[in-house]
């Protein structure tokens, strides 16, 4: 009689190999704990479990999804126009989509391999401030690209109107994404409305010295006034959860 | 076979709110075992295992969504159906959506386990698929003979299936226009985090059969009143313990203590089947009223049990809902809405009105000579992620196995469940699913 030391059955005949799991079989029964109980040590994978291994999967299907309408857009661009004319500009529409969709996971869930716990976290936030560069740049470009396309050459709205809908779109991304990171990051929640408020009016300096001629457009302190409320708010929700785990280690009675 | 049975069932009356609720953390699933004395041959296991299924066929099953109704169809057996034990008990939903196959079996060494879906059947269904499977591994690993007559051997394929093993016995004893029974309030619930999706722990209680017999005659009460009556104080303890150490309980917390005894029907109405056939019973205590003391417990569970436990009042739970399923227009609504109205149900009347639940499927016996190769038997309870935890008791020979299935990693509730039961002069022995080191970590 033969043993499977995987599932310890016992296997009558000459095969070499459990027919159970396959597992290469002994001639010894394996010792097994006296409760005779399996403990297993993995937890059952879900879709998200999944994801979260294999984050260019939600850019793979995201590419997937959005290459049909960008083909439909092509052809009938070319067939109609018998050139690129405004496909492109649906083109743009859905690479931003792309980019917003599927960076993210990216970032946030990319195995760092082994190392120390600081150094992942310092990796995680470096990649998430190239996230945002990266996204704002993607964004504004398109908007002047747009306004361009618009004006016949002439910039008329992008550099006002485009960097408030660009700084707020990834304004709130930030937020979201950051919020939902482990325990600690929500901690700094309030923090978080500092480092907003200087990042808009930053770019909104930025903006105005390259693009409207060195001046300060101002809006982003419209902005960053209207993050305080916001920031209150937050600051509440953060007390009462904190204040909502304490009581939780009362539980333990 | 016979000829005249159908290829396809329709779930019976207590299934049909499964598939509604069906999830990772809900699935339906609870698991029998026995562990044998010595491990198991593979090859004899498989013979026993096809006659069990021959002898079972209506267990032999996929589970199907109709336009109107999910149902059961009659198919051949997988060549996985038998499993290595690895994983997490009662946790494999994966396989139950995607295989639709609602009982498997694992093994592990010299444990023999039965993982059954609600879907199919209940505690009972389970245990005698359980017995002949081991009878008849027993019999053929060891050329074990019994005397024809002996009233301990399991249903044999020789003997073959009728009818009335499949039949919907709720459906037998439906009656139109019966009272429904009152709603009672929310229970307390224990306040702890779920663990995460696909993990289930359990902690197995083995105790003497014979002592606790003994000290529940002397109290004049049955082992079920007796340990309902433990739990009840053991929950109550960490009830009282809660208001103690927290200036200002939340009011969820402060809810009465509710335990859902299921209650096999069979006996009382007669029936043979094999698929669901048992309602709950469901006594409470309100600690808000003042502290029990074990004898209030005990003489309250005993009381209400008994009483509770006769063929009319037991009836008010199904009758009136197992005769409306079958009119024409509820039968013309299509599934989805089906669902959509059982999900809203459960959640009102499900769950969130037990704190906790404690199923005694009672022994598992077979002839004399194959008792002394089964050293005990396990029940695993289904998992509830709003109950938390559940209750489940089998005995086998001198052996009560008392099964705590969780979804948190705290154990405020079976420690003082089982350090009452030494108090009161038992013998524990505590095993668990997990690493030892986090027994000791999380307390």
């Amino acid at each position: 009689m033969n043993y499977c030391p995987e599932c310890a059955v016992a296997v009558r005949g000459d095969q070499s190999r459990c027919p159970l799991c396959g597992a290469q079989l002994a001639d010894q029964a394996p010792d097994l704990p006296s409760d005779v109980q399996p403990r297993p040590e993995a937890a059952y994978r879900g879709v998200a479990d999944r994801v979260r291994q294999r984050p260019w999967i939600i850019g793979a299907v995201t590419l997937g999804v959005l290459s049909i309408p960008a083909a439909v857009s092509l052809i009938v661009d070319l067939l109609i126009n018998r050139g690129l004319t405004w496909s492109l500009i649906v083109l743009g529409a859905l690479g931003l989509l792309l980019l917003f969709i599927s960076l993210p996971s990216l970032v946030f869930y990319v195995n760092a391999g082994p190392g120390s716990r600081a150094r992942t976290r310092a990796g995680r936030i470096r990649r998430f401030w190239l996230l945002m560069l990266l996204n704002a740049g993607a964004t504004w470009g398109y908007l002047l690209y747009l306004d361009r396309v618009d004006a016949d050459g002439v910039l008329r709205w992008a550099p006002g109107f485009g960097s408030l809908v660009t700084v707020l779109t990834l304004a709130t991304i930030m937020l979201f994404f950051y919020t939902l990171q482990p325990p600690g990051a929500v901690r700094r929640g309030p923090l978080l409305f500092v480092w907003l408020s200087g990042y808009l009016i930053g770019l909104d300096w930025l903006i105005g010295a390259l693009l409207a001629g060195g001046a300060f457009g101002g809006w982003s302190l419209i902005v960053a006034g209207s993050l305080i409320p916001v920031g209150t708010v937050y600051w509440i929700i953060e007390y009462l959860v904190s204040h909502s785990d304490r009581a939780r280690r009362r539980l333990h009675v | 076979m016979s000829s005249q049975r159908a290829r396809w069932y329709p779930l019976d009356h207590s299934a049909k709110i499964w598939p509604a609720v069906l999830s990772a953390r809900f699935t339906s699933l609870f698991r029998l075992s026995a562990v044998l004395s010595e491990a198991v041959v593979l090859d004899d296991f498989r013979r026993a295992l096809d006659l069990t299924w021959r002898r079972y066929p209506y267990f032999s099953v996929e589970f199907h969504r109709g336009l109107f109704w999910y149902y059961l169809e009659e198919a051949p057996v997988p060549e996985d159906i038998t499993r290595p034990d690895r994983h997490w008990p009662c946790m494999d939903y994966p396989s139950l959506i995607q295989q639709r196959r609602l009982l498997r079996v694992y093994l592990y060494g010299r444990r023999v386990s039965l993982e059954v879906s609600h879907v199919l059947t209940d505690g009972m269904g389970a245990m005698e698929f359980l017995r002949t499977l081991v009878y008849e591994y027993l019999r053929i690993r060891f050329s074990l003979k019994a005397r024809p007559d002996d009233p301990l051997i399991p249903r044999l394929v020789s003997r073959g299936s009728d009818e009335g093993e499949w039949v919907d016995s709720y459906l037998d004893h439906g009656l139109k226009g019966a009272p429904l029974k009152a709603l009672p309030e929310k229970a307390f619930h224990l306040p702890f985090r779920l663990l995460p999706r696909g993990e289930y722990r359990i902690i197995t209680g083995h105790l003497s059969l014979s002592s606790l017999q003994r000290t529940a005659t002397e109290k004049g009460v049955s082992v079920t009143e007796y340990l309902v009556a433990v739990l009840f104080l053991a929950f109550q303890d960490y009830w009282t313990a809660l208001g103690r150490a927290n200036r200002r309980t939340p009011k969820a917390l402060t809810r009465p203590i509710r335990i859902l005894v299921p209650v096999n029907l069979r006996g009382i109405f007669e029936s043979r089947t094999m698929r669901n056939f048992f309602v709950y019973v469901d006594p409470e205590i309100d600690p808000r009223l003042g502290e029990y003391s074990f004898d209030d417990i005990l003489k309250y569970v005993h009381h209400y049990l008994r009483g509770e436990k006769h063929r009319q009042n037991l009836r008010r739970h199904f009758a009136r809902h197992a005769r409306t399923e079958r009119t024409m227009p509820v039968r013309m609504i299509p599934l989805w809405i089906k669902n959509m109205v059982l999900s809203f149900s459960y959640q009102r009347q499900g769950d969130s009105r037990f704190s906790t639940s404690l199923s005694n499927i009672g022994a598992f016996r077979l002839p004399a000579a194959w008792m002394e190769k089964v050293d005990w038997v396990d029940f695993y309870p289904p998992p509830s992620p709003v109950m938390k935890q559940a209750v489940s008791i089998v005995s086998c020979n001198d052996v009560l196995s008392v099964n705590f299935g969780k979804m948190i990693a705290e154990t405020p509730v079976e420690t003082r469940f089982f350090r009452h039961l030494v108090k009161l002069g038992h013998q524990v022995e505590i095993q668990s699913n997990y690493p030892a080191e986090n027994l000791r970590r999380e307390g």
